[in-house]
């Protein structure tokens, strides 16, 4: 039984009976499928906003970095990672999340990680590419993110870059405390008010993205855009990561363009590595950054990333055909 | 009583800022509340996520807006403790991690 057969319903009736739309026109399986997909999408983003908030109030970044400090290589690389899809991320957190890890002795490598797959897989993401694509797609952009996460810490771990970094990364006393445990009450409180922030933030986006969708999938049957990036041309991938890392948008926001380069014609590893570069990569973040490391630092860890997300992206074109 | 928000220059920072006010005056308390807008200070007390409430040098409170309950609620008991400071003290070496942790 699906249990998004109630939200069917409910559409079908606002459809057919509210707005009394003939059926089997192209007319209303738009407006069903768009009131179908906005409901599914939001209260899968409840739900799992909500409940990726409350562990998220267990581990605290002061909690990861006590975990990480203690983890070696590789182990740490992959708990970093992990540990990055729970942490929101934002231009005002970046810094601070950085300077702390590393003055407190974690892994130069373990920091990585956690920094490039903190912005590129988030539960945010997640539940837009399932609502959107379906959980094959989703599961394997996770997937496919901890990996260029994991193994774009590894890579950098190697160089031994640890001079590229500015002063102030070196200073600080490295101390870490715990902070007061919160009762439960306090941590449905705090699941709360973050989910409702999210939902603000996002649901634009989300109307914005599922509209779109609905619009192109009734109307526009063209193959508009494949003949400039379809699969078969091989410099789709770089070009669409080239465009994407100057651009910043949260996942939110670049989903309901992914959709639309899909719907006409661009293949999904191409139209996956633009989302990761969008979102892994940025230009303000990197000028963020500029505090904390040198410019050839951050140009290391852009171009690790990056071909790792080309990599991506010419593999998925390769296998999802 | 010293209170202190620290913090990036973020808007939670400000709302953060507002509340202590308003829950200060509230309470009727003569203390000012230092804002400061320092990232290094923020991690030299051990914290990584602004932003940060700190009574009398302890952390009561760090990477998000408590209620503006919680918040008096944090300010009255940092007052009580100051009252009783030798049964603190106890509560403090109990939790063996320094000044944080020991909330009722």
């Amino acid at each position: 039984m699906n249990i998004f057969y109630p939200i069917a319903i409910f559409a079908d009736w606002l459809t057919f009976s509210i707005f009394r739309i003939a059926p089997e026109t192209l007319l209303a399986s738009a407006v069903d499928f768009f009131i179908f997909d906005t409901i599914k999408i939001v209260f899968l983003l409840l739900v799992v906003i909500f409940a990726v908030s409350l562990i998220r109030s267990f581990l605290p970044p002061e909690k990861i970095r006590n975990i990480l400090s203690h983890e070696k290589k590789y182990v740490g690389n992959i708990l970093a990672s992990l540990l990055g899809i729970i942490t929101p991320f934002c231009s005002c957190s970046a810094v601070p999340l950085f300077l702390g890890f590393v003055q407190a002795g974690v892994p130069l490598g373990t920091t990585f990680s956690f920094l490039v797959a903190s912005p590129m897989i988030n539960e945010v993401a997640l539940v837009m590419l399932l609502g959107m694509f379906g959980w094959k797609i989703a599961l394997l952009y996770v997937i496919s993110g901890l990996v260029i996460a994991i193994f774009s810490g590894i890579v950098i771990e190697k160089m031994e870059v640890k001079n590229l970094l500015e002063e102030i990364a070196l200073g600080g006393n490295g101390k870490s405390i715990n902070l007061p445990e919160l009762a439960w009450k306090e941590r449905i409180e705090y699941a709360k008010k973050y989910t409702f922030e999210i939902i603000e933030k996002v649901w634009p986006y989300v109307i914005l993205g599922v509209g779109l969708g609905a619009w192109i999938h009734g109307y526009v049957p063209a193959d508009f855009l494949a003949q400039y990036a379809g699969s078969d041309k091989w410099y789709a991938v770089p070009l669409s990561v080239a465009i994407g890392i100057p651009l910043y948008s949260n996942a939110a926001g670049v989903i309901p363009l992914v959709g639309v380069l899909t719907e006409k014609g661009v293949s999904i590893g191409t139209s996956l590595a633009f989302m990761m570069a969008v979102t892994g990569l940025s230009l303000p973040e990197f000028m963020i950054l500029r505090k904390v490391m040198k410019t050839k630092l951050i140009f290391i860890f852009a171009s690790v990333v990056g071909v790792g997300i080309i990599f991506t992206g010419y593999l998925f074109n390769a296998i999802l055909k | 009583m010293q209170i202190k928000v620290l913090g990036s220059g973020c808007k939670t920072c400000k709302q953060l800022q507002n509340s202590v006010n308003k829950a200060v005056s509230e309470l009727g308390l003569e203390v000012e509340v230092e804002y400061v807008d320092d990232v290094q200070a923020m991690l030299d007390l051990g914290v990584m996520a602004g932003p940060v409430l700190v009574i009398d040098d302890a952390v009561v409170s760090a990477g998000q807006v408590p209620s503006f309950e919680k918040i008096k609620q944090f300010i009255v008991d940092s007052k009580s403790n100051v009252a009783t400071p030798k049964n603190e003290s106890k509560k403090n070496s109990n939790c063996g991690c320094g000044s944080c942790c020991c909330k009722k």
